[in-house]
This record gives C-alpha cells, sequence and structure tokens, in this order.
C-alpha cells in the first residue's frame, strides 16, 4: 500500500480526496475478447421480449441488410459482466451506486463476430451531494470486431458515497 | 427447439414523424423477480445478490429486491427501436438510474421527439424517453438519437 493512501475521508478535503481518486484514471486491465454466440443474442432477445427475427434468423437478418444475425445493443451488458472489472478499488465511502450510461453505437455486432472490449477510467471528481461526498467516476468501455471496426462505446457513471 | 412469434417492427420514414410527437406508450409489469432472472441470465451475472434475494437486499438497507437499472434502460432502449421502425440506426442512447423498480411496480416507458434535422440523404431525430412507475414518478430519464431513411 502507498504511504499516501486515505485512510479516513474525514479528515481530508475533498481536494485531496479528488487527487487521490483520479489516480484511477487510465485502463482497467487488458482488453477481453469473446465471440458473439448465437443462443447468447437469442437468450438477450428473449429477456426483453424483443421478437424482431432479425436477433434470430439468418435469412431475416440477411434480408434486411446485415451480415447475419444481429445482436441487440442491450448485449453489450453480456460483455460488460463477462469480459470486463467493473469493481473498482475507491479510496474512500462505502457503497457504489450505477448512476447512468451513455451509449454510441457504430458498426452492429453479428452473430460470429468475435468482439474485443477495453476498458478505461476517463473521469473521476468529488462533488458535494446531498448525503455529503460524493465520488463521480467515468468509465468507458470501446468495442471493436474482428474487423477492427467499432461497434460501440459504452460510458458508465458510478457514484461512490 | 420453439418457434418464436417474430414481430417485426413497422417501416417507418423520417417524415413519418413531426417535433413535439407523443409516442404510444409501453405498458410493461408488473415487473416480476422472473423479469430480473432472465435478464441475469442473459448477462450470464449473478453476482450481486440483492437483485434476486430478498432477505439480502433488505439486509443490506434497501426496500426489497431492485431490478436491474441497465435492464430498465434495456426494455426503453428496445422501445426507442421498436417506435422508431426496422429501417431506423439507433446512434446515441442515455439513461439515468434515477428511481428503483422493485418486483410488482409498473413501468410505462414513454418517448416523446424533440429535434428533427435533415443530413445529407438521411434524418436525424433526437428523441427523450423515460419510464415512469404507478406512482408517475419517473425512474428512468433518457434520450436518445436516431437516423431513419428519407421517404424519398
Amino acid at each position: 500500500m502507498q504511504a499516501d493512501v486515505i485512510t479516513d475521508d474525514v479528515a481530508l478535503d475533498d481536494t485531496a480526496v479528488e487527487r487521490q481518486l483520479k489516480r484511477m484514471i487510465g485502463p482497467v486491465g487488458d482488453p477481453v475478447t469473446m465471440e458473439v454466440e448465437r443462443g447468447a443474442v437469442r437468450r438477450m432477445a428473449l429477456a426483453l421480449d424483443n421478437h424482431d427475427p432479425i436477433h434470430f434468423d439468418e435469412a431475416a437478418a440477411k434480408a434486411r441488410g446485415y451480415r447475419g444475425i444481429v445482436a441487440p445493443w442491450p448485449f453489450l451488458w453480456s460483455y460488460f459482466f463477462n469480459c470486463t472489472e467493473y469493481h473498482h478499488d475507491f479510496p474512500f465511502g462505502k457503497a457504489t451506486v450505477h448512476g447512468q450510461d451513455d451509449y454510441e453505437f457504430h458498426e452492429p455486432m453479428i452473430v460470429g463476430d468475435v468482439i474485443t472490449v477495453a476498458t478505461q477510467i476517463t473521469d473521476a471528481t468529488v462533488k458535494r451531494g446531498k448525503s455529503g461526498r460524493l465520488g463521480v467516476v467515468v468509465s468507458e468501455r470501446r468495442f471493436t470486431n474482428q474487423r477492427g471496426q467499432l461497434c460501440a462505446v459504452l460510458k458508465t457513471t458510478l457514484l461512490r458515497r | 427447439m420453439l418457434k418464436i412469434d417474430f414481430v417485426e417492427p413497422a417501416r417507418k420514414y423520417f417524415e413519418d414523424f413531426r417535433e413535439g410527437e407523443e409516442l404510444p406508450t409501453v405498458t410493461r409489469g408488473p415487473m416480476m423477480v422472473g423479469h430480473q432472472v432472465r435478464w441475469a441470465g442473459a448477462c450470464d451475472n449473478y453476482e450481486s445478490e440483492f437483485h434476486h434475494d430478498e432477505y439480502v437486499a433488505k439486509a443490506a438497507g434497501l426496500p426489497g429486491i431492485l431490478l436491474s437499472g441497465p435492464l430498465m434502460a434495456s426494455y426503453l432502449l428496445t422501445a426507442v427501436t421498436q417506435w422508431m421502425g426496422r429501417e431506423s440506426r439507433l446512434i446515441r442512447f442515455f439513461d439515468q438510474n434515477r428511481g428503483s423498480t422493485l418486483p410488482r411496480d409498473m413501468a410505462y416507458l414513454h418517448g416523446k421527439v424533440k429535434t428533427m434535422t435533415r443530413q445529407g440523404n438521411e434524418g436525424i431525430i433526437e428523441l427523450d424517453c423515460w419510464i415512469t412507475n404507478q406512482r408517475d414518478e419517473i425512474t428512468t430519464p433518457g434520450s436518445a438519437v436516431v437516423a431513419l431513411p428519407l421517404r424519398g
């Protein structure tokens, strides 16, 4: 453990805590790769009652101009949980809340594609909320397919109290 | 494998919408633990016990099992793609987990066209979308940007 790691968040001011938090900014682990599986796409579509045939049937997807069966965009969450680290070691506070998500969509993810996810912390600030000190940490996950095309960017804001 | 009754979203063009238009509300619910369980299965993620065990949730000071924020947001995102039709291309989506959804809560998915602009050979629609519960509280405010073909 580093000598200046904050152990008492009451004794130190927000500026010191923010400085500590900002050390989290940067890549989180190595990029991770996972194939888009047909059964997994089907399960995700069914979980959301999304019965659009492009998520189940190759002929239907091709008739709509896609290379193959299309993963519904919420499938990004399967990657989030299976391929990326989402518990971060916050230097203060007791509870982490999933605040908001900002999605950017590009090339569709198709069954058989091999998607690589790279995670990084892009921002970390300290605010004063109703219940006192509030850490705001933004993590970004970039999803790229085997052709090197960017499929999506998911920015998740975690709130630390 | 059992056959699925496919429902293809309607074919829509940019000109089918107008600024300020309210999109047809989608009613979901009552939301049940089963919905959360299906979501956990689809994400292959069972880590947060408070998402499926009421005892654990209440011991942690929560009012009960919480349905996942990304699950509710994913319902809303799905509604956007259905409102905008089969020719639409989702460009951006944003959502905030403002209020909790508990088992037996209702979820009403709302949408309203905010701005419409033509860009080259397609139209761009910005819309506000949000989820309310049976108490008319907004649990999930959101927004989306969608590209649509022009009728031509």
